[in-house]
């Protein structure tokens, strides 16, 4: 038996702020309930006033080197994923590496891999310590997401904030990554694409690419608050969601020669009730076996599954010995699946 | 274990060239006062709707021709860039789609900024060497002259391009990466740092410590633009030069070698008289190591993988020869690698 990355720790970091259904609801024009039965989702914690991205990653990260009992002096790869930069310039690794004291000859990788930003990192972490370049890696994810998605009615009950970290390093024995794989079809841009403020599409001068084109025409016929475009459309992405989820999940259990039933616990990103539920019932998974945390945090984007991590070993739920399946997947289309033994 | 290493170069410039003239005339600046303070003379800038990603596209296309491979071979591919053409997707998935690649092989998206080279080249080595990974295109493509236009201490010096290199395993036990070591410091964010559209760095609760400089800056002087955007060049100059001089030096010590030995240094290209600093420290002659920060300007990520293709398509590259890449950056992130042609 080889060489697995394992992780040695993981931590969770939830802003005190918690925003309720019943406050959002009136705010997007929805009656009570409707955001819990339409998406599952209960409640999300808000980052404070002052709060970015980079600040509930290092606090999550400090939770995950106590729970590994690993000291910062001694992280020699640092991955840091969002979604949402907190600057233009520099990348949050930095940031992150300077709230912990890290050692300035540690690597600060800054990834933007949408919803599949975890297992995106769990697998660069995994390339450098199977190559011998890495002894003890920390993946932070840092998701602010709220206060961007507020004043838009369609997003606004989706999103929670949090940080979420993982310690990961290389060990001997059965217990620790198996595989991660990692895929992506930029068929699929279109679909969920937002634009930048680095190219701005809405100046009626500019030739739009391909991808914006509907974005650019639903802006003119309802500009928003701000001077974005976007075109999301949530059927199709549900749709790309639960089969591609589900497929990668079957060939990467048909890999390993397992069945479905073989895995102790489904981690999936948690991007609303009904495509949780839908990959489930593909794989004809029993519910017990998914783990899921969308109630109380909503949509925490890269964040979503380091969070079912953290709070099912707190919960003494993942015990030695068991498979886990983890599988994510984002606009772009980027997704990931990996196989885990604890 | 195997080695990786570089197997192929390709370039993608914009058409559309822009003088000095035409900026120092916007800037209000007399003539000759951005090549005397920077070293540019040119640069090259996108055209209406020519997005990053699409430069990254055009340089990983030629990339995979020159190496006669197509994108059915690629087992992953990482993309680096400092200003993302979306907020959702990332540019690396739009390669994807743009070379036409019918498996839907891992696309990374980096964030590294001047580093972002070494940083992929880093990433595309450990997916190398550890056996995930037989091919990987590592794309870097920067479109940012519009979006510095507005600021004087930064319109004069960047510039648009893609470069893209494919990756592999060595085929013999000489060539190849040999030693690649990377590095960041986030106490070096307040020198260099630009907000964008996700924080509203002018509210009063956001008085971090990596904003204090750059907002003491526009109390003095309103923004020139519509971002908050600070450079403190004579601090990036200082920390540039010291971490070049001496993560070049700790490189070629791993492996063995000294400064004298490399044929070729390919150093950042973001300002000529921090090369010229880091050249005279080392002890290098100016043929050494080339540039192309007079004609591209400061093409971020972009920079070192143009020089090796341009030096590629000259004929000067020989199988044998030692390079030393280094680069330094905002963050602070830098990098630096030795390589066997």
């Amino acid at each position: 038996m080889g060489v697995r990355s394992k992780i040695l720790g993981t931590g969770g970091y939830l802003p005190a702020a918690v925003l309720e259904n019943a406050e959002l609801e009136p705010r997007i024009g929805q009656p009570p309930g409707w955001i819990r039965s339409t998406l599952g989702i209960e409640r999300r914690h808000v980052a404070a006033p002052g709060e970015l991205g980079y600040h509930l990653g290092a606090k999550a990260a400090r939770l995950a080197l106590e729970d590994a009992g690993v000291e910062p002096a001694a992280v020699d790869l640092l991955i840091y994923h969002t979604n949402w930069a907190d600057y233009s310039i520099p990348g949050s690794g930095v940031l992150v590496q300077r709230e912990l004291s890290l050692r300035p000859s540690v690597p600060a990788l800054d990834l933007r891999q949408q919803c599949a930003g975890f297992l995106y990192g769990l697998a660069a972490a995994e390339a450098y310590q199977l190559a011998g370049a890495s002894r003890c890696a920390l993946v932070v994810c840092g998701e602010r997401l709220v206060a961007n998605s507020l004043p838009y009615a369609p997003i606004a009950p989706i999103f929670g904030d949090a940080g979420a970290a993982a310690v990961v390093a290389p060990a001997a024995g059965d217990a620790g990554l198996i595989e991660v794989r990692g895929f992506s079809d930029g068929s699929g841009a279109e679909f969920g694409v937002v634009s930048s403020d680095h190219y701005d599409v809405l100046d009626p001068r500019r030739k739009v690419p391909p991808e914006l084109e509907r974005g650019v025409a639903a802006w003119r016929e309802a500009p928003l608050a701000r001077r974005l475009a976007y075109h999301w459309d949530g059927g199709v992405i549900y749709k790309n969601a639960v089969s591609r989820m589900a497929q990668a999940t079957r060939e990467l259990l048909a890999a390993h020669q397992l069945e479905v039933g073989d895995v102790d616990w489904y981690l999936f990103h948690q991007a609303n009730q009904g495509i949780v539920e839908r990959v489930g019932s593909l794989l004809r998974l029993p519910a017990e076996r998914i783990l899921t945390n969308l109630g109380p945090y909503g949509n925490t984007s890269s964040a979503s599954i380091p969070l079912l991590l953290w709070d099912a070993r707190r919960a003494g739920r993942i015990q030695p010995g068991q498979l886990l399946l983890m599988c994510a997947f984002g606009v772009g289309y980027v997704w990931a699946a990996a196989l885990y033994r604890t | 274990m195997k080695r990786a290493h570089i197997l192929s170069v390709g370039s993608a410039l914009p058409d559309r060239v822009v003088e000095n003239a035409a900026i120092e005339a916007r800037l209000g600046a007399p003539p000759g006062w951005i090549a005397e303070r920077t070293g540019v003379r040119q640069r090259r800038a996108a055209a209406d709707g020519e997005l990053g990603y699409q430069l990254g596209a055009a340089a990983a296309r030629r990339a995979l021709e020159a190496a006669g491979e197509s994108a059915e071979a690629l087992d992953a591919i990482v993309y680096s860039t400092m200003f993302c053409d979306y907020v959702a997707p990332g540019s690396g998935v739009l390669v994807q789609r743009e070379l036409g690649c019918r498996r839907a092989l891992p696309a990374y998206d980096l964030r590294n900024q001047c580093a972002g080279f070494l940083y992929g080249l880093s990433l595309g080595r450990a997916l190398i060497v550890a056996g995930r990974a037989q091919r990987v295109l590592l794309v870097c493509a920067e479109r940012q002259h519009e979006n510095f236009l507005a600021y004087p201490g930064a319109a004069p010096v960047f510039g648009d391009a893609g470069a893209a290199v494919l990756m592999g395993p060595s085929d013999d036990e000489e060539s190849g990466i040999l030693e690649l070591e990377l590095g960041a410091d986030g106490n070096g964010a307040a020198i260099a740092i630009a907000g964008c559209d996700n924080v509203d760095v002018f509210a009063p609760e956001h008085r971090l410590p990596e904003l204090s400089r750059a907002l003491e800056e526009a109390e003095r002087q309103p923004p020139s633009g519509p971002k908050l955007y600070y450079w403190n060049g004579a601090e990036i100059f200082r920390a540039a030069v010291a971490t070049m001089v001496r993560s070049s030096r700790a490189v070629l010590e791993r492996i063995g070698s000294t400064p004298a030995a490399v044929d070729w240094f390919l150093f950042h290209q973001a300002n000529l008289h921090i090369n010229q600093a880091v050249m005279r420290r080392l002890g290098l002659a100016p043929e050494r190591c080339p540039s192309n920060l007079e004609r591209f300007g400061n093409t971020t990520s972009a920079s070192i993988p143009l020089l090796l293709g341009e030096l590629i398509e000259s004929g000067r590259l020989r199988r044998g020869q030692l390079l030393l890449f280094s680069t330094f950056g905002a963050g602070y992130a830098w990098g630096t690698a030795a390589l066997r042609w």
